[in-house]
């Protein structure tokens, strides 16, 4: 299933899936599920059409998207078809509540949005001259990590304008989606037949 | 920037403050509130290192250093920078008050001049004044290299 310009696994679970955006990890996923409804345990390709719309319209803009209310549930004692009001309602938040009072999905921040904000706390860092901002524009280290060795890491990505490392090179974007190997090859198996069966006629 | 042309110092002023004062926010705040805040809310505001230091209390020497700006700030004649306050203090945490002052900050040889910019709320002084030379390598020098025994000496 694609999914602005991600390509999901049908045979994965969705909360696996959904890391492959950058800005996504396995809470955030699951917290995304919990929001939308969707079971955690489901497949990609057990998605419904609503989950699916769902889904992108939250990914696409997760500050627009309105927070649900807490499902109301069903207290000891009560039928589940009948009138709660009688019955005390328990917290809807678990422990305590964040302290500015702020919704974490409201404020996340996915793939380009992200790796924007990556790229303007560095240049802010290096404005204003920071150890930091300097560590970046040298291309080392910025945690006070040894330099004697390695540091390939810092090396390959501290920049002031930093890329971050993508683990697959052929995952397929919006803008130039990367044909599949496959029709390479069949169209190269297509030019060399002739030659191959002349070949072999000799 | 020396436009020519303000000789009314209240003009310059006001232009100097137009100037400076551009659209920053630490964490949401603008600068005009941020410079209005009590030492608690700022406290609230800033990261968790920072909110630690300042619940266990800025010590002695460190109140000592923002006296010694505040009177530098005093002294120092109208739209004229601060005089440079010489510090070893590099674990000062730059707080609102200590914007548009300028400090020496002692980086184990010198003082590094550092004007204490709005951006630079919440950061550390020593963060401004680095302690070692970044490294650069020029040529190889004679001898050095294998390729330059073929080279003649002279």
């Amino acid at each position: 299933m694609h999914l602005l310009g991600h390509n999901l696994p049908d045979h994965k679970l969705i909360r696996v899936a959904l890391t492959s955006f950058h800005g996504v990890s396995n809470h955030t996923s699951s917290r995304i599920l919990a929001r939308l409804q969707i079971h955690e345990q489901a497949l990609v390709s057990s998605l419904t059409e609503q989950q699916v719309t769902a889904l992108s319209a939250f990914l696409s803009s997760p500050s627009n998207t309105a927070v649900p209310s807490p499902t109301p549930v069903c207290p000891p004692g009560a039928t589940p078809h009948g009138d709660w009001s009688g019955f005390p309602q328990p917290r809807t938040t678990k422990g305590k509540a964040r302290m500015d009072g702020e919704d974490p999905l409201q404020n996340l921040k996915i793939e380009t949005d992200l790796r924007r904000s990556v790229q303007s706390d560095i240049a802010h860092m290096r404005t204003i001259g920071t150890y930091k901002g300097r560590r970046h524009a040298a291309g080392l280290p910025v945690r006070g990590q040894n330099t004697q060795t390695n540091a390939k890491t810092a090396r390959k990505l501290n920049k002031v304008d930093r890329r971050t490392f993508s683990t697959s090179p052929l995952r397929p974007t919006a803008e130039s989606p990367i044909r599949r190997p496959v029709q390479h090859t069949s169209a190269l198996m297509s030019s060399l037949n002739p030659i191959v069966k002349s070949r072999f006629a000799q | 920037m020396a436009d020519a042309g303000f000789t009314d110092p209240n003009e310059a002023a006001e232009m100097k403050r137009k100037r400076t004062f551009r659209k920053y926010q630490y964490r949401g705040i603008e600068l005009d509130k941020l410079l209005d805040l009590s030492n608690q809310q700022f406290i609230e505001l800033v990261h968790a290192r920072a909110r630690r230091r300042f619940q266990r209390g800025l010590k002695r020497k460190h109140l000592g250093l923002l006296k010694k700006l505040r009177q530098a700030k005093k002294d120092a004649a109208p739209n004229e920078k601060p005089a440079t306050v010489k510090t070893h203090l590099r674990n000062m945490i730059i707080v609102p008050e200590m914007i548009g002052s300028v400090c020496g900050v002692y980086n184990g040889k010198s003082f590094t001049t550092v004007e204490v910019k709005p951006e630079m709320t919440g950061h550390y002084l020593g963060e401004f004044s680095i302690t070692y030379k970044p490294v650069s390598h020029g040529r190889a020098g004679l001898g050095s290299t294998n390729s330059s025994r073929f080279i003649p000496l002279k």
